[in-house]
């Protein structure tokens, strides 16, 4: 039942997000082609609008997909509709299971979209080269690739994104518990947990900077006050590794809170 | 057989105790009046049953079994409120029923649709209250379940298409299983009950057959409502 469930959630979700998705690689092809051939005043005028917009819309996939995702857990799971998935007969932790997995592939879609919209928008060989001659002196301090940094940032700012989409879950589940008011009950759970995980985060930090002088002299003393640059990878690889086992636990947690419901 | 037993069943809402210690049993093969005024705990009663709410205390057993999947495999249950995705349309919804209920009849709801000139590729959100209300109890009819639940089916709804509903009802009607309905519009069902239910301030005041309560207070289960509910 939860490859169902799965499916008709992503219908409802995708049916919408197409959309975005279409209009931002459309924007960033014109914004390739103006620009490409911006031989005139007229043309030139056209690309930085087309410009703006591509920009204007990657923000929007990035802002419409938290929001549909947290208010169409809402609607299907706590509003009249709940009434229909509450009643249908599968196990309730394959509700949650498929709104969590819908995000996270909703997520992940977006993100590939992003960077394709990027990567027609502004992408030339001559841009790819000038960015990789910045992160250069990095890649060589990190024993690195620029290739391979730009990488790691888009999974830190992922798993960054998808812990605010679980956040605002865990917000909405233990919202809903509470007899009146649910709905502001549940933005203060979900920027509880959100800051919580966060101070988790930065808890790790710390103590891998206690473990690591280098780390802690680079973020820490009034010394140094040009942080040096190798001590990213460690930090990187601690966040990923503490974001993966934030979101495990969250994902077994909301399952656990998700089990005792009470509809309005 | 006992298709549906509530034992010392109850629910707070914070300090309000909405339901206090319910205990009834449901034979199969019955149609049964859940009747009570507006606020009385019938709405509650049907949640807790449907697994929306989380009993307090007590316990709920539908063909002996907790409230859970298989429970839900065979209520078939309408609400008192329009709980349809409204972004979608008919057919992708008799799609939906068909894919997770197995005794879902898509061929009885096609019929029931075409009965009521209801076009399969119109969008719920473009139907009127009235029409969503009908196609949700052509979906609840048109599964062969166990137990049927009907919270209010009457409610707001005019006097010809409440006798629609009835007549839809009736006619879908597994005549093994049993049917729990739930309003205080009570002339307008008294003649499909088998028994009855009051309910009020959250408990059971009378739980009777109806023409053996017909013919001990010599009225209808109406005006024994009405005698028996007064303010």
């Amino acid at each position: 039942m939860l490859n169902k469930l799965l499916k008709y959630d992503l219908k409802s979700n995708f049916k919408f997000m197409l959309i975005f998705y279409a209009l931002a690689l459309f924007f960033a092809i014109l914004t390739k082609i103006c620009f490409a051939h911006a031989t005139n005043l007229a043309i030139q005028i056209f690309a930085y609008i087309f410009n703006g917009t591509t920009i204007a819309m990657i923000a929007n996939i990035l802002i419409n997909n938290l929001m549909r995702l947290w208010v169409y857990f809402k609607t299907n799971l706590y509003a009249d509709e709940g009434y229909l998935m509450h009643t249908l007969p599968v196990p309730r932790k394959n509700l949650f299971t498929s709104k969590f997995l819908t995000g996270l592939i909703i997520l992940i879609t977006s993100t590939i979209v992003i960077v394709a919209t990027t990567a027609i928008a502004w992408l030339t060989p001559e841009s790819f080269e000038a960015l990789k001659n910045f992160l250069a002196p990095m890649a060589e301090i990190l024993d690195s690739t620029a290739t391979e940094i730009i990488i790691l940032m888009i999974i830190v700012v992922f798993l960054e994104v998808f812990v605010m989409l679980i956040s605002g879950y865990i917000g909405i589940i233990l919202g809903y518990k509470k007899l009146s008011n649910r709905t502001g009950w549940s933005i203060l759970f979900g920027l509880i947990c959100y800051v919580v995980i966060q101070l988790i985060i930065l808890f790790g930090v710390f103590i891998l900077a206690g473990i690591n002088p280098k780390i802690g002299n680079s973020l820490f003393s009034s010394e140094q006050l040009i942080p040096d640059i190798s001590v990213l990878r460690p930090i990187y690889t601690l966040s990923i590794v503490l974001y993966l086992i934030i979101i495990a636990l969250s994902f077994v947690l909301s399952q656990k809170w998700f089990k005792k419901i009470d509809l309005d | 057989m006992v298709l549906l037993e509530c034992k010392n069943l109850s629910k707070n809402y914070g300090k309000k105790q909405a339901l206090k210690d319910i205990n009834f049993t449901i034979p199969a093969g019955k149609i049964i009046g859940l009747l009570g005024r507006n606020g009385s705990g019938k709405t509650t009663l049907i949640k807790l049953i449907n697994n929306l709410l989380t009993p307090t205390t007590g316990q709920i057993l539908i063909d002996n079994k907790a409230p859970g999947p298989v429970t839900k495999a065979i209520i078939s249950y309408l609400p008192e409120r329009t709980y349809l995705d409204r972004r979608t349309t008919i057919k992708k919804t008799l799609d939906f029923f068909q894919d997770f209920y197995k005794d879902f009849n898509k061929k009885t709801a096609q019929k029931l649709l075409k009965d009521l000139d209801l076009d399969e590729d119109q969008k719920i959100s473009a139907m009127s209250k009235g029409m969503q209300e009908k196609l949700q109890l052509i979906l609840v009819m048109s599964r062969k379940a166990k137990l049927y639940i009907l919270d209010e089916p009457l409610g707001g709804v005019d006097p010809a298409t409440r006798d629609y509903i009835l007549d839809t009802i009736l006619k879908n009607f597994n005549p093994n299983a049993s049917l729990i309905i739930s309003t205080h519009l009570i002339s307008d069902i008294e003649r499909i009950l088998d028994e009855v239910i009051f309910i009020d301030k959250g408990q059971i005041v009378l739980q009777s057959d109806a023409d053996a309560l017909r013919a001990k207070y010599k009225t209808s289960i109406d005006a024994i409502f009405r005698k028996e509910m007064k303010c």
